[in-house]
């Protein structure tokens, strides 16, 4: 029961074919933003961001069943190596407790290390939820980088 | 908040985790009844019916009311839908579907 009472976090590593600069712009970039958040199911319909110490951001998305926004504060920034930021989400069932991603973009090579850590969540299964989301939109990501390495016929 | 609410969220999760638990609820959603009642539609015995309603009742599921020596089993509806709430808002978030939470929930199957 005890390593269920600790509040459970998300960790991921994947290597990126961009260099550290690319993914910094990819994960802070409004319009980028909009293009690999969530994956291909989200529909992210605004971004607003303040990428500075202190600086909030929030991002809408619509859905089938209600719109959601994600929302929170910047607590690094520290481009193009790191990024820490709170995170929570309120529909229209109200909002869920508060998280932090920390997000890394360590140079590996001709591309890039990403590491990301999410959490506390309050059950493994809230946590599972979002180690499913989080694949997507690293393979949102991965899909936006191939598209411009090898531009189709 | 988080901290408070975890371990009672856990119990929630860990008591839905079982089919026949869920079906259980189910059952008492329609209204109070005994062990006997909730046992008759299961091949299993009474004793493991009794089992499956005392877990849900340790989770705050359920409620026991005993008259001499006849147990009547009730729904508390509160505690489920605390920890659905969450659930749904993120689910509906990141756009997953009503299977995959399914399939979490069976995580928590020992």
């Amino acid at each position: 029961m005890s390593e269920l009472r600790e509040a459970p976090r998300l960790r991921f590593r994947r290597v990126m074919a961009a260099p550290p600069a690319r993914l910094f712009a990819l994960w802070t970039q409004p319009e980028s933003i909009k293009k690999w958040f969530g994956g291909p199911e989200v529909e992210v319909a605004t971004v607003v961001l303040d990428l500075r110490l202190g600086g909030a951001y929030s991002i809408a998305v619509r859905g089938e069943e209600g719109d959601s926004v994600i929302f929170g504060r910047f607590l690094a920034v520290d481009p193009p190596v790191r990024l820490v930021y709170t995170w929570t989400l309120e529909g229209e069932m109200g909002a869920t407790p508060e998280t932090t991603v920390t997000v890394e973009f360590r140079k590996l090579g001709a591309g890039t290390e990403l590491l990301l850590e999410h959490g506390p969540f309050p059950v493994p299964q809230i946590r599972s939820l979002h180690e499913r989301g989080w694949v997507e939109c690293f393979d949102a990501l991965e899909r936006i980088l191939a598209a411009v390495e090898t531009p189709g016929p | 908040m988080v901290e408070r609410l975890a371990p009672r969220l856990n119990d929630t999760f860990a008591a839905l985790s079982h089919p026949t638990r869920r079906s259980l609820l189910e059952r008492l959603a329609t209204g109070e009844a005994t062990v006997t009642e909730l046992a008759a539609p299961y091949s299993i015995s009474l004793a493991a019916v009794s089992k499956h309603l005392q877990v849900l009742e340790q989770a705050g599921l359920v409620k026991r009311r005993v008259e001499g020596r006849v147990h009547h089993l009730s729904l508390r509806a509160r505690p489920m839908q605390e920890a659905t709430r969450w659930l749904v808002q993120y689910r509906r978030f990141w756009k997953l579907s009503l299977d995959a939470l399914a399939a979490l929930a069976a995580e928590r199957e020992p």
